[in-house]
């Protein structure tokens, strides 16, 4: 996005293909002194400089925080085994469907706006959230819902819930799930309305910061020798909790204004069967909190207890929030520049 | 446990309005008629409702009886025992989906097969399910439907 203004400003050297290696830091350990830099074709060199600001995203800022230095056996900043940690990342799943009713205007869901969607052609997203007052008085993780109709047959015949009835006792039918469409169709209809389709709910949920979710380095070496990572990604019940509740809140609002009904699938089962997928997103491991027992990187993103090292990208968020985090990232960044020139004066 | 002469009447009164009663329903009043609650709730009967009834009974078999679903709707002297008696017949419906607004503001909610019902919706539809709907033969034998009450379907109305 930003090549041509790096290419022409006089005051920007950018190496391609160079790959830090190792942070080297001064004798007392506070600050960086120079990184090695090596290339895929056995060239290496070292840089040094003022200032240091690893930007390589929140898996790899980790990986080169955590390689032993000079000094640290423990790697960069992570005196307190705070780096790696509180890895987060935004998933994604369908775990509703929703039946409109006639009062319930969905245009905006539809036709254009929907195509606009599905091709990335800069059309508005409609979204669907919950206010931030209910996200505060349910403690609720943050999520978001793009709805997109759905085929019927998509719709899946969720078990009824398990009962003591025997199975003899229970009707032989295949009542459950086109015979409930039916019936709330018939509920919603006016004789005006054409039938209503099902809308699809594609959802982003922000995950909890979870200290065990960890990247480490792993026994396996890249191709300068370094460890690669590991990543533990492991979601608590605070997480399936939260996508619960979520969605009952929604199907209880949606249901009190008349909007129409919705149909929740088990999330537990959904997580259990991995049945999700990441945005990749890669949020966490080297968070910002005034504290270095509890994070890496201090308010003006430098490393607890380094001068000269600055990190910058989603790996310093505290927490994930559902937004694609590239105008935090952004914000951030200009905020560190800001700081670093300063410093420069 | 010692029971006072008030408590006693009101026991004797509870007992005597709340046994299903053959015959002509009556309009309402300061008794409880379970014929005269049915039939109004018949008014909002879908013709596709027993499905839904028959998913819900499956799940809350507890509730598989004509007599037990109408006075889980629509409790004996309740403030919704008073608003259906004082409804005319064409208000019922409206009447009955302010319940459902009600459940939905105080979760009371019932998951269908997933979907999430009102409470109140789920039981109409099992009181459909229960009362002769074309899904009817798929009831399961133990499912109660009293011999006093066979009588009332929607035709009857």
């Amino acid at each position: 996005m930003y090549r041509k203004e790096i290419e022409r400003a006089s005051n920007i050297t950018t190496l391609l293909f160079a790959n830090v290696t190792r942070i080297d830091l001064a004798d007392n350990g506070r600050s960086v002194s120079q990184v090695h830099v090596s290339t895929l074709a056995g060239n290496g060199f070292f840089v040094s400089a003022k200032f240091f600001v690893l930007a390589t995203g929140a898996i790899e800022n980790a990986r080169l925080l955590l390689l032993p230095n000079n000094i640290q056996a423990e790697g960069t900043g992570n005196q307190n085994d705070r780096v790696g940690r509180f890895f987060m990342g935004h998933i994604e799943m369908t775990a509703a469907f929703f039946l409109p009713s006639a009062q319930c205007k969905m245009q905006l869901f539809q036709g254009e706006c929907e195509l606009g969607r599905a091709g990335w052609s800069g059309e508005t997203v409609p979204i669907l959230s919950l206010s931030s007052e209910t996200l505060k008085r349910e403690k609720l993780l943050n999520f978001t819902m793009e709805l997109s109709t759905a085929p019927d047959s998509e719709v899946p015949a969720s078990a009824v819930p398990d009962s003591d009835v025997p199975d003899s006792d229970v009707p032989d039918s295949d009542v459950p799930d086109r015979g409930l469409l039916s019936y709330l169709r018939e509920v919603f209809s006016t004789n005006t309305e054409a039938v209503s389709p099902v809308f699809r709910l594609e959802s982003a949920f922000e995950t909890a910061p979870n200290p065990d979710s960890r990247i480490t380095l792993s026994g396996q070496r890249d191709r300068f020798n370094n460890p690669l990572v590991s990543v533990g990604w492991q979601l608590t019940p605070l997480d399936s909790y939260s996508l619960r509740r979520t969605y009952e809140v929604l199907g209880h609002e949606l249901g009190r204004a008349g909007l129409g009904r919705l149909k929740v699938l088990s999330v537990d089962d959904i997580i259990e069967r991995g049945d999700f997928w990441s945005q990749h997103h890669h949020i966490g491991t080297t968070r910002m909190h005034y504290d270095p027992k509890q994070g890496v990187v201090d308010k003006n993103c430098r490393v607890h207890e380094i001068a000269n090292l600055f990190l910058a990208g989603s790996s310093v968020f505290p927490t994930s929030g559902s937004a694609t985090p590239t105008l935090t990232i952004l914000a951030l960044a200009m905020r560190l520049a800001d700081r670093i020139k300063d410093s420069v004066g | 446990m010692k029971l006072s002469r008030r408590d006693v009447v009101g026991l004797f009164a509870l007992s005597v309005f709340s046994l299903p009663r053959a015959g002509r329903a009556s309009t309402g009043g300061s008794g409880y008629d379970v014929h005269f609650v049915i039939s109004r709730l018949s008014r909002c009967f879908h013709s596709t409702a027993a499905i839904a009834g028959i998913s819900y009974l499956k799940s809350t078999p507890s509730e598989a009886n004509i007599e037990v679903l109408a006075q889980l709707i629509c409790p004996p002297w309740s403030a919704r025992h008073m608003q259906l008696a004082e409804a005319a017949m064409n208000e019922v419906s409206r009447v009955v989906a302010e319940w459902q607004r009600e459940d939905f503001e105080r979760a009371h909610i019932a998951s269908v097969s997933g979907w999430m019902l009102s409470r109140t919706e789920a039981r109409i539809c099992a009181l459909a399910a229960l009362m002769g709907t074309p899904n009817l033969d798929a009831r399961p034998k133990s499912w109660s439907v009293p011999s006093q009450t066979a009588f009332v379907t929607r035709r009857n109305f």
